[in-house]
């Protein structure tokens, strides 16, 4: 089992979750709102502001998503049929991982859309550098926390014997002479 | 190829749920594993295929060149209730890169799968929960199998097709397959060698000759022979258990103590005789235990 087989199908089932473009969707309306409000209402809103109504949505979906990388598997049973060898826990963690960096990239793009084309149309100066770097930044670090928050929540309070931490722990008592395959 | 377990303990806290189990898995030949509950059969399993690391003892995998050397059903089927039969079969196979549509589709027909493969597996009886299990384990021609109670919830023509696969799988394809079941008589039907366990220990190794060769016989004599009959068939090394006023025992061949009777001069009245099951020696396994 590749990392990249793993990463591309989890791209695959990102994409393809209509729950995904509602929820991007509403992130957009909320901020679209606030820039309504600055545009026509004489709202006393910065870029600040833009960006956390768009939060308000995005971060709650993000959340969702990231420990939906782990629950589906959990929920099905099928985290057994890729915890076979270490090589395969190993892909499967690190795929994981890099599926919850692209959903960061993700929100954190649409949001950095958001604040360049909210600026434009408010007439507000434009900070590329820091309307593009940053959300995504944030967003990908806020995606891999929940991540790994859920993660080694399941590993440390659960115990459960699929957990990543049994899997790569071996006893001291043990006189493994096993060959990974 | 031979997958080789040696001396594999296991425990849970303080408990041992395997003690000094070893075991040998051989390309071509099928493995049965019978138990009561909680005798440490999926732990086994579970072990032999990686999902537990944590245990004492080793584990020999050979050199393989496959992707996905072992194919594994254990506890229950996995799959994703959410996608079709058909969805879940490309997925895995795309992650393991093992995927032809070819591929599929043949462990689609050789199970028969058909009629039900493009629906939502959530849909799915337990029967066909096994069946897409077993197809998922048997994604990529792996060179072992390890199926945890295949059959279970089947339908009996499911059966006898699925041991039958198994039989051609082991015969033909030469896929190593350890299975277990509570179906004594379908472990029976496939397997070559059968571990019988009980307690996380190994109690009884039986080849599938030894218990073919016997049968059960009960012969009924004159009252007034019964106790002389008794005693020549324990002089002949027989376990002779008496029952009103027949006598039962167990032999591989009835031609030598027909051929004593009738020196004795004893008259058979009766003779039944009864092919002997792995269902005899696991109970009297039990018994003696």
């Amino acid at each position: 089992m590749k990392v990249s087989k793993v990463l591309m199908l989890e791209m695959k089932n990102i994409l393809k979750n209509r729950w995904l473009y509602v929820s991007l969707i509403i992130s957009i309306v909320l901020a679209l709102g606030l820039v309504y409000a600055i545009k026509f209402l004489q709202g006393p809103f910065t870029i600040k502001a833009i960006s956390g109504f768009y939060g308000i949505g995005s971060t709650v979906a993000l959340a969702v998503f990231c420990t939906k990388l782990y629950v589906d598997d959990l929920s099905s049973g099928t985290v057994s049929l890729f915890f076979s060898n270490k090589k395969n826990r190993r892909s499967y963690f690190l795929g994981k991982l890099l599926a919850a960096i692209f959903l960061g990239i993700l929100f954190g793009g649409v949001c950095a859309i958001v604040l360049i084309g909210a600026s434009y149309y408010l007439g507000w100066q434009v900070n590329l550098i820091g309307y593009i770097i940053k959300p995504i930044l944030i967003y990908v670090l806020f995606s891999v926390f929940h991540m790994e928050l859920f993660f080694f929540n399941w590993n440390i309070l659960q115990k459960h014997e699929y957990a990543y931490c049994n899997n790569i722990n071996y006893s001291t008592s043990c006189s493994l002479s096993c060959r990974a395959y | 190829m031979t997958i080789v377990m040696k001396n594999i303990y296991k425990r849970y806290d303080k408990q041992y749920v395997l003690k000094n189990i070893s075991l040998e898995l051989r390309a071509g030949k099928i493995v049965g594993i019978v138990g009561k509950n909680g005798a440490g059969k999926t732990t086994l399993m579970k072990i032999l295929c990686g999902n537990i690391v944590d245990f004492e003892g080793s584990v020999n995998y050979p050199d393989s060149l496959s992707n996905r050397p072992i194919g594994f059903l254990i506890e229950s089927p996995k799959f994703y209730p959410n996608q079709t039969g058909f969805e879940n079969l490309k997925f895995f196979s795309q992650l393991f890169s093992i995927g032809h549509k070819e591929n599929i589709d043949n462990t689609i027909k050789a199970l028969d799968m058909e009629a039900y493969i493009h629906k939502k597996s959530k849909k799915y009886s337990l029967g066909m929960k096994q069946r897409l299990g077993i197809a998922i384990a048997l994604l990529g021609n792996p060179e072992f199998l390890v199926l945890d109670e295949p059959t279970n919830g089947m339908d009996p023509n499911g059966i006898e097709e699925i041991l039958a696969h198994l039989k051609y799988l082991a015969e033909e394809r030469q896929i190593g397959i350890l299975i277990s079941s509570h179906q004594l008589d379908h472990i029976q039907k496939v397997s070559d060698y059968i571990l019988v366990m009980e307690e996380g220990e190994a109690v009884k190794s039986i080849d599938k000759d030894d218990i073919v060769s016997y049968k059960h016989v009960t012969i009924a004599v004159k009252s007034t022979d019964l106790q002389r009959t008794k005693l020549m068939l324990e002089r002949e090394g027989f376990e002779v258990r008496l029952d009103h006023h027949s006598l039962s025992f167990k032999a591989k061949n009835m031609n030598p103590i027909l051929k004593k009777l009738s020196l004795e001069n004893i008259v058979l009245q009766d003779i039944e005789m009864k092919e002997h099951t792995l269902k005899d020696i696991y109970f009297d396994e039990r018994e003696a235990k």
